[in-house]
């Protein structure tokens, strides 16, 4: 062998190895750890901001409610907590949502950034919160802020409460920034898109760019073509307020 | 540099360069271009003025105020909008409360001092995942008013120090599940000291939610004579009572009753004239809680009555109706729980609800309205809801014509004569009426009245050119996130109807027609031209897609080389060019375009490239789009009350049956990604050695990954046809540079 196609060979098995650190130690810099949602029903409720009675929701279910609002400025953020109240059976098991609002431009500013982070992370002390979601369309210019907000969101969570995260359906697809986040779960929203409903859902179950969007679909009741669940766990959104009729008809998306 | 270094910076290269092409790529995110809104009018200044254009039923209940002041002869509100929402406004820097911290300060210096709630929040859970908002930015401004105040008086010694720790213990209970009390004031402190320390026991208490105590305690400073804190200890008392009444909000009656009478003594009480403003406000507050109808009448009195009116008011007002009959404009009259109530506060609130209603109902209270007071407002009501053949009908046709022009219900009830007229089958009577309206916006008639009155007169169209001519509308607003703004462009689009008739209505010929006709604006009638000549591809009728080439080479220079191509092959070549000019255009599709956005108003020609974004590339079919499916476009419901778009009135029954049995056929062809695939196989298998063919299967493999169509019966035929085309042309062309490109199937 000359010392040709021995560096070449050597070369050859530093990016091998180089790929393969990647790939295991991916998650764990990331801190993505498999199973962590396992916790998390695979139908689950969306609960917003109105009053909320489902004591009779069956088993097999979860509720991703909205626990907070977080109004991000340009040097300081403010934390709206949900005024509603939500009634759900003693065994549900819960996801607190944190909606984030914010201006044109989301603050960079580090407090700004902690106070919003640390207000997520207290959901997850929340009475049977199983798993923490943050709700944010963040538009281009506001990404890099909304990356360091969920890394410091995932700092002042517990290790065991996995971070899902709503996710536009482009977001998943051909515009992919959620690679490096440090979460659990994306949940891409096949709904409300309008122009676009019908190139996402021909796409979107097959063309996944981001693995991390592959677990959940979060779908509407009130879409008449809805995506079918194809094993993902779903979130259904429900315009109308949660009665037992609409209950068995999410139940029935995830048959 | 070794190969494989050069191939990882290589790789590096490419990565940033197609990184870069994500940063720059837009978001999914579109503007609608509208040229009627539904909720909201879109000329904010013309309808702030009083210029009321076609008031239509669900108007939000703000702009119905505005709308039934000028139908009654009252002068226009300039407030009726309102300020816009922001969410900065959400955020004042400094917030009081950051004014409160930013005292205190300086004054309990060391980190011990004071009482430490992390986080500090002004919100109070209360179980069921609720909270509300305990501590109110008046309380932090009072707070800091206060201490500047006891700071003038005793100086920043201990005095200062003790108000400012009690004022801690205060705020602590904001958020805090324990009662903190303040210290209470030393035995040899004055009295002005002992008067702020049982204020502030008092406020500790009612933060702490102990609203016995705090009641009790915010009463006995109201009897103290000496204490400067007695003008607000009654009314302090009150608030406490309203909010044990209120929250959670389970409103209990007796509570608020006797808040009622604190109140009333407190505004009865010279002495404490300091809150007597605020003491208005909270009766005000607890009669919409008690007696919803009665605070509704007065409301109406004053939103009515005034020649302005004040944003409370109006906030108010919105408030009680969204509690009432909840947070939408579009309800079942039957289904008001108290319709009652609401009819009987006053006449506005009748009428609002009246017209935001559906229902038989919701007519036949219009109906008794208008015959009891003849008034244009309940006129308006009845036209919206009156059917053809009522009994009534004659009457109310009569009246709403003897409106006067200068009225400013004109524009609505022009338009609803016409409209009446046309379901009631007499089209001539509609069509002169039509005629006698204007067609450009000006006195009374805004844009989106006159783009009205065109969707209705191309309903009623006896001839193609006077469809053409009133097929174009203007972009009354461009709504992005439900928020409708002035639109930057006035250039003519088509609406939802439009969009139905042509893909939908008309056949073939028509759409020829039309594209060669010069009265449609150029961009349409590019539009109709795109998706005639698509259409005479697919059906293989050459003669109606030979033309079109003209009209085309003029609209879309870019097409100019592959049009020529096209008409100088020779018969049995024909569909061949035309395929090949449908694969390089991924912007020619089947349908005509309704309502638009601000990505299609950017095309000036069809796309020679794939839409990566939308994917809206060829067609998926000639039916709707099942986003436009959903239900009938409210824009299109103004004009068609029963929600269906017919044929046009002068088609030949030959014409509609064309027009279906064309549908039909496209139907059968199915979308174009898989369509222009199978043909481009078929092409080179049937033509080995025509090169074209190879960048025909290429643009066929590209075009399956940018599908926009999903088949959820055959969810993989995509597939199928991107490998087809991608296997036949890497072997029959395996050299070419075409092939080169195509690297896999999708």
């Amino acid at each position: 062998m000359g010392p040709r196609k021995k560096k070449k060979k050597m070369t050859r098995a530093v990016f091998a190895a180089t790929c393969a650190i990647a790939v295991v130690a991916g998650p764990l810099v990331y801190d993505r750890r498999p199973g962590r949602m396992d916790a998390v029903p695979r139908l689950v409720l969306w609960a917003w901001e109105r009053p909320v009675d489902l004591r009779a929701l069956p088993r097999g279910a979860g509720v991703a409610f909205l626990a907070q609002t977080i109004t991000i400025g340009a040097d300081r953020s403010v934390v709206t907590p949900r005024r509603q109240p939500l009634q759900v059976p003693p065994a549900a098991p819960l996801v607190a949502v944190t909606r984030i609002e914010a201006p044109g431009t989301l603050a960079v500013v580090k407090p700004a950034i902690d106070e919003a982070a640390e207000a997520i992370g207290r959901t997850a002390a929340l009475p049977r919160v199983v798993a923490i979601q943050v709700d944010f369309d963040a538009t281009r210019s506001q990404r890099e802020a909304y990356r360091r907000l969920l890394h410091a969101a995932r700092r002042a969570t517990p290790p065991r409460i996995p971070l899902s995260i709503t996710a536009l359906a482009s977001w998943c697809l051909h515009d992919n920034w959620l690679d490096d986040l440090p979460i659990d779960e994306a949940v891409p929203m096949l709904f409300r898109m309008g122009p676009a409903e019908q190139p996402l859902r021909a796409s979107i179950r097959d063309r996944m760019r981001a693995p991390i969007c592959r677990g959940a679909i979060g779908v509407s009741l009130d879409e008449p073509f809805r995506i079918a669940a194809r094993g993902s766990r779903v979130y259904v959104f429900n315009s109308q307020p949660w009665r037992q009729q609409s209950v068995e008809a999410a139940f029935g998306l995830t048959k | 540099m070794t190969r494989a270094v050069q191939r990882i910076v290589g790789g590096t290269i490419v990565a940033v360069i197609g990184a870069a092409a994500y940063v720059l790529a837009c978001g999914p995110f579109l503007t609608e271009l509208r040229p009627v809104l539904t909720v909201t009018p879109a000329d904010r200044v013309g309808y702030t003025r009083g210029d009321l254009g076609i008031v239509r039923p669900q108007f939000a209940r703000r702009y119905l105020l505005q709308a039934y002041r000028r139908l009654n002869g009252r002068p226009a509100l300039a407030n009726v909008f309102g300020p816009r929402p922001s969410v900065d406004s959400r955020l004042p820097s400094p917030s009081p409360l950051d004014e409160w911290l930013a005292f205190r300060a300086p004054i309990l210096k060391d980190a011990d001092a004071g009482v430490t709630v992390r986080p500090f929040t002004t919100d109070r859970s209360i179980g069921n995942y609720q909270s509300f908002p305990n501590c109110l930015d008046d309380a932090f401004r009072a707070a800091v008013a206060t201490g500047k105040a006891r700071a003038a008086r005793f100086g920043d010694g201990a005095a200062l120090r003790d108000w400012t720790l009690a004022q801690d213990a205060v705020f602590a209970n904001c958020s805090g599940k324990e009662l903190i009390l303040p210290k209470p004031a030393p035995e040899s402190s004055d009295a002005l000291t002992r008067a702020d320390r049982a204020y502030q026991t008092a406020a500790a208490y009612f933060y702490a939610v102990r609203y016995v105590e705090a009641a009790d305690a915010f009463r006995a400073i109201g009897e103290d004579a000496s204490s400067p804190w007695r003008p607000y200890g009654r009314y302090m008392a009150a608030r406490v009572l309203i909010r044990e009444a209120t929250i959670p909000e389970k409103v209990r009656p007796e509570l608020l009753e006797r808040a009622d009478t604190e109140l009333r003594r407190v505004i009865a009480d010279p002495s404490a004239s300091v809150v007597h403003e605020s003491a208005r406000g909270l009766l005000n507050f607890v009669a919409v809680r008690l007696h919803p109808g009665e605070r509704l009448k007065t409301l109406a009195a004053s939103l009515v009555g005034g020649d302005t009116v004040s944003d409370r008011d109006l906030a108010e007002y919105q408030w009680v109706m969204d509690k009432l009959l909840g947070d939408t404009t579009d309800y079942s009259y039957a289904d008001v729980r108290d319709r009652d109530a609401i009819v009987r506060s006053a006449d506005l609130n009748d009428w609002v609800v009246a017209m935001q209603g559906g229902g038989p109902l919701s007519l036949e209270r219009a109906l008794a309205q208008w015959k009891r007071t003849r008034s244009a407002a309940w006129l308006v009501a009845t036209m919206w809801k009156l059917p053809a053949g009522h009994p009534d009908a004659p009457a109310a046709l009569d009246a709403a014509a003897a409106i006067d022009t200068s009225s400013p219900a004109y524009p609505t009830l022009a338009f609803l004569r016409a409209r009446f007229m046309a379901e009631a089958g007499n089209v001539g009577q509609a069509r002169t009426l039509l005629a006698s309206l204007p067609s450009a916006p000006g006195a009374g008639f805004d844009v989106e009245a006159v783009n009205l009155l065109a969707a209705e007169r191309m309903k009623l169209a006896t001839s193609f050119e006077e469809l053409l001519l009133n097929a174009p509308r203007a972009i009354a607003a461009a709504v992005s996130d439900g928020i409708p703004e002035a639109p930057s462009k006035r250039v003519p689009v088509f609406d939802a109807d439009a969009g139905i008739v042509f893909s939908e209505r008309l056949p073939l010929t028509r759409l020829v027609d039309a594209s060669l006709s010069s009265a449609l604006p150029d961009r349409l009638r590019l539009h109709v031209a795109s998706a005639a000549f698509t259409r005479a591809v697919l059906l293989k009728r050459d003669e109606d897609a030979l033309k079109l080439v003209p009209a085309l080479r003029v609209l879309a220079p870019s097409l100019s080389a592959d049009l020529d191509r096209f008409q100088q092959a020779a018969p049995a070549d024909r569909h061949i060019a035309a395929v090949f000019l449908l694969l390089r255009t991924p912007g020619l599709g089947t349908r005509v375009t309704g309502l638009e956005d601000d990505v299609t108003l950017a095309e000036t020609e069809p796309s020679r490239k794939f839409d990566h974004l939308f994917r809206r590339n060829w067609w998926c079919g000639v039916r709707q789009p099942s986003y436009e499916r959903q239900a009938t476009p409210p824009q299109v419901a103004f004009v068609y009350p029963g929600g269906d778009v017919p044929s046009p009135s002068f088609l030949t029954s030959g014409e509609r049956a064309a027009a279906e049995q064309e549908l039909a056929a496209l139907d059968r062809i199915g979308n174009g990604t898989i369509y222009l695939a199978t043909e481009a196989v078929a092409w080179a298998k049937g033509r080995p050695s025509d090169q074209n063919a190879a960048e025909a299967l290429a643009h066929a493999v590209e075009g399956t990954r940018w599908a926009a169509c999903f088949d959820e019966k055959d969810p993989k035929a995509t597939t199928r046809a991107s490998r087809a085309a991608f296997q036949t042309l890497h072997r029959l062309f395996p050299d070419s540079e075409w092939a080169k490109r195509t690297k896999y199937w999708y």
